[in-house]
């Protein structure tokens, strides 16, 4: 065989996923004179960001897609993710999943996102090291660490005075005093999952969040599980979502993860076409079953990438596989019953 | 001149006919069990006519078929959310349902004993609930006055009764022999339900056109239109009753089924309605038409066509305002007097959008 | 293909307009017709707004009629322009409203859509006629407590419009045209107002009505209650 010969492995295709009709947008290639896609002025557009990887027993794949309201703007993505693996002192494993969407009317939430999701990760990093940490010690006092750490750091980065007056890594062209903790506003959805499973196959998984990001757990049976409920309906669909560094206020919810399950964080701009309160919606059908299995890192952006009408915003997913080995087909088991 | 593109007619939604049919069914079953808890009263020994095995089993043919008649004939009434309408179907569904019913009973008797005979219970068993259900059916559907429904009824129940009745004795051994009255209930059940699901499907076949009341209360109601002609007014015993306006005359206007859509006339005493934004007196409507009668409006839906979209509403006025009507959320206002009928009004501009980039 | 519903998100923008008689002398009329293309051309070309939002027209005068009914701007070849008669019913535009909001949601949820609440754009150029009844009929939309669907109301007079009716009548914002400026001037910008809230309001990634800044030629009404 010649060795220059080049090849396209057919049985990786990345092909489009289209929900519905598709959008205006997605007629578009990024590239057209239409100017749908630009690149972002001040850096950090983020188009796609991916992190994934191994530890222990669990297989953890982050992806996060500029949205398409960005990209007709040219302005950065608002979603950012942080992953990171901690020992406590009695040698558990963790890995640390965090998530942030900023807020569209927040003038710099990309930084904010950004921003948060590492520090937030650092901190938990941190904490698990010490040797009075306890998971009932952090549900307790999770706000109170924001608080206290991570709001504060917030809103310090190299003032633009000065030889040396570049700003860091995207951060506001101004004054930390001059910038209003309303500018840095965004939604946090952490979680903390054992690298080994439990007895039995379970493991007691930590769930804690700030607004309306979701996490929703994938079954082993492919069907979508939210664990924590909130809202009620009123008719019609709001927007209205608390938000850090405004709100501290940590909604905490235990789970259990069982062998085979899948945990998926997502920002709102996947979350919101997954599932509603009617119940799965088409794109959430899809993912139950492309999800059941981790995947190639291509076939996950294209999975995120869907094209749906209405769906402009920011699209991140974290996935935490409790079973690296795929043990199932890929197609549903017959129902038993 | 209408300026706005045809969209594809607009057919009922399946679920809205699916529904329907559900709910003739369950009616169907409903009379069934009513039937039965009738027939019952007469008792295992104490029979009406218990010296007359033919006259008693009428009687109680008699009690079971008022029963999924008056049942069935109050299915119409329920889906148009209109009860007044019971008032009529009910007594002619109930006067026909105990002379069918009765006749009906004899009949199957003199079949069960006198010609098959006990040799072939079940084939009785058939043909004389069929006999049962073609009377009973012909109750019901004589009971909403339509040639088109009394055909379907006598059809319908002959073809559901048949297949009650064929299904009869596999209940009864199901059951357990010593439950003879729960063997008759869920038998009865069995029949009442398929006598609606026969009737249910034959009225869906023959449905060509539909008339939905948008109504300024509630959700907007569908009105199958099954005959050649139909009445729209505020009588209790045309097709489409609109009772809740009072600009609507008994008699207001008559739709009659044409080749290319419904010829719709005003009826003598009606100066006018509107028909796709237009007075008129005479017009032809088509899938999609809305009319105007009184101060209601109505939208014509076709038996199958493209689908419905969110958008792709009437592309005309679908609501014009009496300034004489009393406002619908104010029931202590006084009544207004009559208003003189709408002048014709001059069309409008017709706005061209600019093509898109 | 699967039948589940794909939770597309829908924002839909009712605007209302006077066509009263008292509309024809101000060129009022003409300057609504003449916006209506530019308002459909500015939507139906932006690529995340037409996806996501529809408007529909109403007009009024002694009754009300929905010239368009909600849709896609890219669906909307041709719409009916407004006409000068009547008088100046708001019982009728608010009785309308309150119907076609209902029909309009209840058709989209059943399609598996998800809608955020109406947004009311509301234009009037005089004081109503029906002064003893419409403000009744006007609680009844508006009032979220008992009607979950109440739409957010931007409300805007020009002319002989009253500036605390127009208070009145706007829930989130209310605008009336200066005694010094030609309506029929006024009524463009106005229309150029409310182009760039639908805009605004379709283009964020989390959706919600974006309160235009007051029309060139216009003032801020401060809201009153009914």
């Amino acid at each position: 065989m010649s060795g220059d010969s080049v090849r396209v492995d057919a049985s990786h295709p990345v092909s489009k996923l289209t929900i519905g009709d598709g959008s205006v947008f997605g007629t578009n290639d990024w590239w057209s004179n239409d100017d749908w896609h630009k690149l972002s002025v001040t850096g950090f557009a983020c188009d796609v960001a991916c992190d994934a990887g191994t530890v222990g027993e669990v297989a953890v794949a982050a992806v996060s897609i500029r949205g398409h309201k960005h990209r007709v703007d040219g302005s950065p993505n608002e979603d950012s993710f942080a992953v990171r693996v901690a020992k406590d002192v009695n040698g558990n494993e963790y890995v640390i999943l965090v998530l942030c969407d900023g807020l569209s009317s927040a003038k710099f939430s990309s930084y904010a996102a950004r921003r948060t999701s590492a520090l937030v990760a650092d901190l938990l990093q941190r904490l698990m090291s010490d040797t009075v940490f306890s998971i009932d010690r952090l549900k307790d006092n999770f706000g109170l660490c924001l608080t206290e750490f991570v709001a504060p750091e917030l809103i310090r980065w190299p003032n633009p005075s000065g030889e040396l007056s570049l700003p860091a890594y995207g951060c506001p062209e101004k004054q930390s005093s001059e910038v209003s903790p309303a500018d840095l506003l965004v939604t946090l959805t952490v979680a903390l999952v054992p690298t080994t499973n439990g007895t039995k196959g379970a493991s007691d998984i930590l769930i804690a969040s700030i607004g309306d990001s979701p996490a929703l757990i994938l079954t082993q049976r492919g069907e979508w599980v939210r664990p924590e409920r909130n809202s009620t309906d009123d008719g019609v669909l709001s927007t209205a979502t608390a938000a850090f560094p405004k709100s501290t206020d940590v909604v905490v919810t235990d789970a259990v993860l069982y062998e085979g399950d899948c945990l998926c964080l997502m920002s709102d701009g996947v979350g919101n076409f997954v599932m509603n309160k009617s119940g799965t919606l088409r794109l959430g059908t899809h993912l139950a079953e492309a999800w059941r299995n981790p995947r190639d890192l291509p076939t996950l952006v294209r999975d995120i990438s869907f094209d749906l009408r209405s769906a402009d915003d920011d699209r991140t997913v974290i996935l935490c596989w409790t079973d690296r080995e795929p043990k199932r087909p890929e197609t549903p088991p017959e129902a038993d019953e | 001149m209408s300026s706005f593109t045809q969209n594809a007619p607009m057919s009922p939604p399946a679920s809205g006919k699916n529904a329907r049919l559900l709910t003739t069914v369950a009616f169907g079953a409903a009379g069934g069990l009513v039937g039965a808890l009738l027939g019952e009263i007469q008792g295992e020994g104490d029979r009406f006519f218990a010296d007359n095995i033919h006259l008693a089993t009428g009687v109680w043919f008699m009690l079971a078929m008022v029963g999924i008649a008056a049942a069935l004939a109050a299915t119409e009434s329920f889906l148009q959310k209109n009860s007044e309408k019971l008032t009529v179907h009910l007594p002619l569904a109930l006067a026909a349902g105990l002379g069918g019913g009765f006749l009906a009973g004899v009949i199957a008797q003199f079949v069960y004993g006198d010609v098959i005979g006990e040799s072939s219970p079940r084939l009785a068993r058939v043909v004389g609930w069929a006999i049962a259900g073609a009377l009973g059916g012909l109750a019901v559907g004589f009971s909403f006055k339509s040639k088109t429904r009394i055909r379907n009824g006598a059809l319908g129940g002959l073809g559901g009764g048949a297949i009650g009745g064929f299904l009869f004795d596999p209940i009864a051994e199901a059951i357990g022999g010593s439950n003879a009255i729960g063997a008759r209930v869920v038998g009865l059940i069995a029949i009442g339900a398929a006598i609606g699901l026969l009737m249910g499907l034959l009225d869906a076949a023959s449905m060509s056109f539909s008339i939905e009341v948008l109504s300024r209360e509630g959700a907007p109601r569908v009105i199958p239109l099954f005959d050649p002609v139909s009445i729209v007014g505020c009588a209790r015993n045309v097709a489409v009753t609109l009772m809740r306006d009072p600009l609507v005359k008994e008699h207001h206007v008559r739709m009659t089924r044409t080749a290319q859509g419904l010829q719709v006339d005003a009826l003598p005493g009606v100066a006018s309605f509107m028909l796709n934004g237009q007075p008129t007196t005479s017009g032809l409507a088509t899938a999609g038409s809305v009319l105007i009668v009184g101060n209601t409006s109505l939208r014509v839906v076709g038996k199958a066509g493209g689908q419905t979209t969110p958008t792709s509403y009437a592309q005309t006025p679908t609501y014009q305002a009496n300034p004489s009507a009393a406002p619908v959320s104010d029931s202590r206002s006084t009544p207004q007097p009559a208003a003189p009928p709408p002048a014709a009004r001059p069309s409008r501009p017709t706005i061209q959008m600019k093509p898109k980039k | 293909m699967s039948e589940t519903a794909t939770g597309e998100n829908i924002l839909p923008f009712y605007i209302v307009c006077d066509e009263s008689g008292s509309m024809e002398g101000i060129g009022g009329i003409d300057a609504i017709n003449s916006g209506l293309p530019e308002l459909h051309s500015t939507i139906a070309s932006d690529p995340l707004v037409s996806d996501k939002c529809r408007i529909g027209l109403i007009s009024f005068s002694d009754i009300a009629e929905e010239l368009l009914p909600l849709s896609r701007a890219t669906d909307i070849p041709a719409m009916p322009g407004v006409q000068a008669k009547g008088v100046t019913n708001y019982g009728e535009a608010f009785n309308l409203l309150r119907y076609v909001i209902d029909r309009d949601i209840d058709a989209l949820k059943q399609h598996g859509y998800q809608v955020y609440r109406p947004a009311v754009f509301f234009i009037t150029d005089g004081e109503p006629t029906d002064d003893q009844t419409w403000e009744q009929t006007y609680r009844a939309l508006i009032d979220k407590t008992t009607y979950r669907r109440a739409p957010n109301i931007i409300a805007f007079g020009v002319n002989g419009a009253n500036a605390a009716t127009i208070g009145k009548i706007g829930t989130v914002g209310a605008f009336i045209a200066s005694s010094g400026i030609n309506p029929g001037n006024a009524l463009k910008e106005i229309l150029r107002s409310l182009t760039s809230s639908i805009v605004s309001s379709s283009s964020s990634s989390s959706p919600q009505l974006v309160v235009p800044a007051a029309p060139d030629g216009c003032t801020a009404v401060p809201l009153q209650t009914v």
